[in-house]
């Protein structure tokens, strides 16, 4: 089976502080992998560098999308091709609506892809079904993006524009931080009716929590800024038990 | 020469004044020469003058200027008439052009609630009608263009809202300075006296061609119990120099939201002066200006409170870009006796290029002890945190600048309550950042 991702000893640093030292990670297409480790092992710099946040420089190591090198396309581009980054700290952006930000990243995503812009009533229709999939209130669909919002609505509100975004590889960064239990269930289901046998996702947590709910195909372990040990979903409850020191 | 300009002033001056045959005693013309002999005292500013210390005033420096009180009528060209007509389509629109009220280009719906008629035949016709209504407060001495507007200014329009009338739908004035072919130095005088009790919105649009100076002076009057909108727009494209001058006398219990858009304009000058002189009145002032290439925007605002209970809320924002100019400068001064006053003031910009400038200065005089007022500043460049986020959805590098630049601007345009201006605001917004959302 062709691979969804492919990193091979992957070096990043930012400002001159190296974070990832040779790191290697594959996803299949419909496989859900877990990286789990302690504060600081490069988790969400992993994260960030898939995504294309310039503050992080790429100094060594490839990074594959669908076979082809990412390392150089813009955020955007990586966004229209497919790849998505749910945030640790969703920003808020004062004075844009939930709507319009939506309709504009789905139209460029179109765009890029070849198709036509949406009809506003297929659109409308569309926004109203995946916000029910992470019981948004539609209200919150002409509020300003994220302004206001508290964190469990922010997380959603990431989900709710996954969704709609359709992507192939979705990074969820700490989604379940920060969520209260029903919060944590509802973004969880959310993610499963997601999931398909096309799509991959990658999803940091520091808690075994979320994966009893969303329950990953492997388990890594992220420390030092390498993957230090990978296995089924079963790692996840003996790391919660047994903590990451063992491991150095 | 400067004095050039100044001689010309004096010598329609004198003109006005011969032409009154000893009419002399009546407020206003005692208000002119009290005008006059300000501008002669202090002349025009110069950047040694803190109030103008930004502004290049060297277009005042030529000699081919046309001073002129008051005109015959002017022949508009197509395309004007056409930007006029985008108005007369949706309100009651008064013009008013090279000084004179042209009755022509205006168009008042039958029937309607206010009366209206030129600030000239109010003079000379209904005197006791408009003489409570000359402004006498204007600080002649910080606005020079106020005196001078004051000394000379033959005619405009004056609009008459009676007490407890809502108007149903806005009027519109729309001043016009027409410099074809003659650079003219035109000064327009509206009034807009609003009834105890009433509600109304007003629109104010600067127009012009050619490179002439349009010195437009509005005084408002807000009775007591009122509730006024005023949306002041200077959003075409124009090469002349407009300065416009507010003053607001302002009732009991009164209400006045100003919301000035400012996103073109080679070099554009408002004074606002708002005398908060009665107990319960409420300020609301919001300002968008967005001074690009070759472009200088100066909003200066001076809110003088000097009785109770009063509140101002000021929130001016400036996006600029290239080498434009943007200046905020926002007075407030609080009276002893302007006990319990509450008045905030913000000014916010973003600087879109390394050449781009702003002169930020909320200042704030009080003088009572028993206030609530607060005044801030921030100048910045665009998120890039709020820029990476809208990248990482798909959006591209010019659609989110332009999707951020709306979002800071969108707090000014809702304020302004009326769906054909927010559209039409929005149009030129959209123009002004050269983009275009699907």
């Amino acid at each position: 089976m062709s691979l969804l991702l492919s990193v091979k000893n992957l070096h990043a640093k930012i400002e001159d502080k190296e974070i990832l030292k040779g790191l290697d990670f594959e996803v299949k297409p419909g496989e859900v992998h877990a990286i789990m480790g302690p504060n600081g092992s490069g988790k969400s710099t992993f994260a960030s560098v898939l995504a294309g946040n310039t503050a992080f420089d790429v100094t060594e190591g490839e990074v594959l999308f669908e076979g082809k090198d990412i390392l150089d396309l813009t955020p955007e581009i990586r966004a229209r091709e497919g790849i998505f980054l749910a945030f640790q700290y969703p920003l808020e952006i004062p004075g844009v609506s939930n709507s319009n930000f939506i309709k504009t990243a789905v139209n460029e995503i179109r765009k890029h892809r070849g198709l036509k812009p949406m009809d506003a009533i297929d659109f409308l229709k569309m926004m109203k079904e995946k916000a029910a999939l992470v019981e948004m209130d539609k209200s919150y669909l002409s509020r300003s993006v994220n302004e206001g919002f508290s964190g469990g609505e922010k997380k959603r509100n990431e989900i709710f524009q996954m969704a709609m975004l359709d992507p192939k590889l979705a990074i969820l960064d700490e989604t379940d931080s920060g969520l209260d239990i029903d919060s944590l269930r509802i973004v969880a289901e959310g993610v499963n009716k997601l999931r398909t046998k096309e799509n991959g996702f990658i999803v940091i947590t520091h808690y075994q929590r979320l994966l009893s709910y969303l329950v990953p195909d492997f388990v890594h372990v992220l420390s030092g800024g390498k993957i230090v040990l990978s296995g089924g979903k079963e790692l996840a409850l003996e790391l919660e038990d047994k903590g990451y020191d063992w491991l150095k | 020469m400067i004095q050039d300009l100044s001689n010309k002033i004096q010598i329609e001056y004198q003109a006005l004044m011969d032409s009154l045959h000893g009419r002399m005693l009546c407020k206003c013309n005692r208000v002119r020469q009290k005008a006059m002999d300000s501008f002669l005292r202090t002349g025009f500013p110069t950047k040694k003058n803190e109030d103008w210390r930004y502004n290049d005033l060297s277009f005042l420096d030529r000699e081919d200027f046309c001073v002129i009180s008051t005109t015959s009528h002017v022949e508009l060209p197509e395309n004007m008439l056409a930007k006029i007509k985008v108005y007369k389509d949706l309100f009651d629109t008064v013009v008013v052009v090279n000084g004179r009220y042209s009755e022509e280009y205006s168009h008042i719906s039958k029937g309607s609630a206010f009366s209206i008629f030129s600030f000239d035949f109010g003079l000379n016709s209904k005197a006791s009608e408009v003489e409570p209504y000359i402004f006498e407060y204007a600080d002649y001495n910080i606005n020079v263009f106020s005196a001078i507007n004051a000394a000379i200014a033959r005619d405009g329009v004056v609009i008459k809202i009676p007490d407890n009338k809502e108007l149903s739908n806005p009027i519109c004035i729309i001043n016009i300075n027409f410099s074809d072919g003659v650079a003219v130095f035109s000064n327009n005088r509206n009034k807009i006296i609003a009834g105890r009790n009433s509600i109304a919105k007003i629109i104010g649009v600067d127009l012009s061609v050619g490179s002439g100076v349009s010195n437009i002076v509005n005084d408002f009057f807000i009775g007591d119990f009122a509730y006024i909108d005023y949306y002041h727009l200077q959003i075409d494209a124009n090469e002349s120099y407009i300065i416009n001058n507010t003053n607001v006398n302002h009732g009991k219990n009164a209400v006045f939201n100003k919301v000035v858009i400012s996103t073109e304009g080679k070099l554009i000058r408002n004074n606002d002066y708002i005398l908060m002189k009665k107990d319960f009145a409420e300020l609301n002032m919001n300002g968008l200006f967005m001074p690009s290439t070759d472009e200088f925007i100066d909003n200066h605002t001076f809110i003088k409170h000097q009785a109770q209970n009063c509140t101002t809320v000021e929130n001016y924002k400036g996006v600029i870009n290239n080498n434009g100019i943007g200046v905020f400068n926002g007075k407030v001064l609080v009276d002893k006796d302007a006990q319990k006053t509450n008045a905030t003031q913000t000014n916010k910009n973003i600087l879109l290029s390394d050449d781009s400038t702003i002169y930020t200065k909320p200042e704030l005089e009080i003088y009572a002890d028993d206030v609530k007022c607060n005044h801030g500043s921030a100048t910045g460049n665009i998120n890039e945190d709020q820029l990476y986020y809208l990248r990482s959805r798909g959006i591209s590098d010019e659609s989110a600048r332009a999707l951020l630049l709306f979002g800071f601007a969108k707090e000014v345009v809702t304020s302004l309550k009326n769906e054909d201006i927010q559209r039409i605001v929005t149009e030129q917004i959209t123009k002004k950042l050269n983009y275009k959302f699907d």
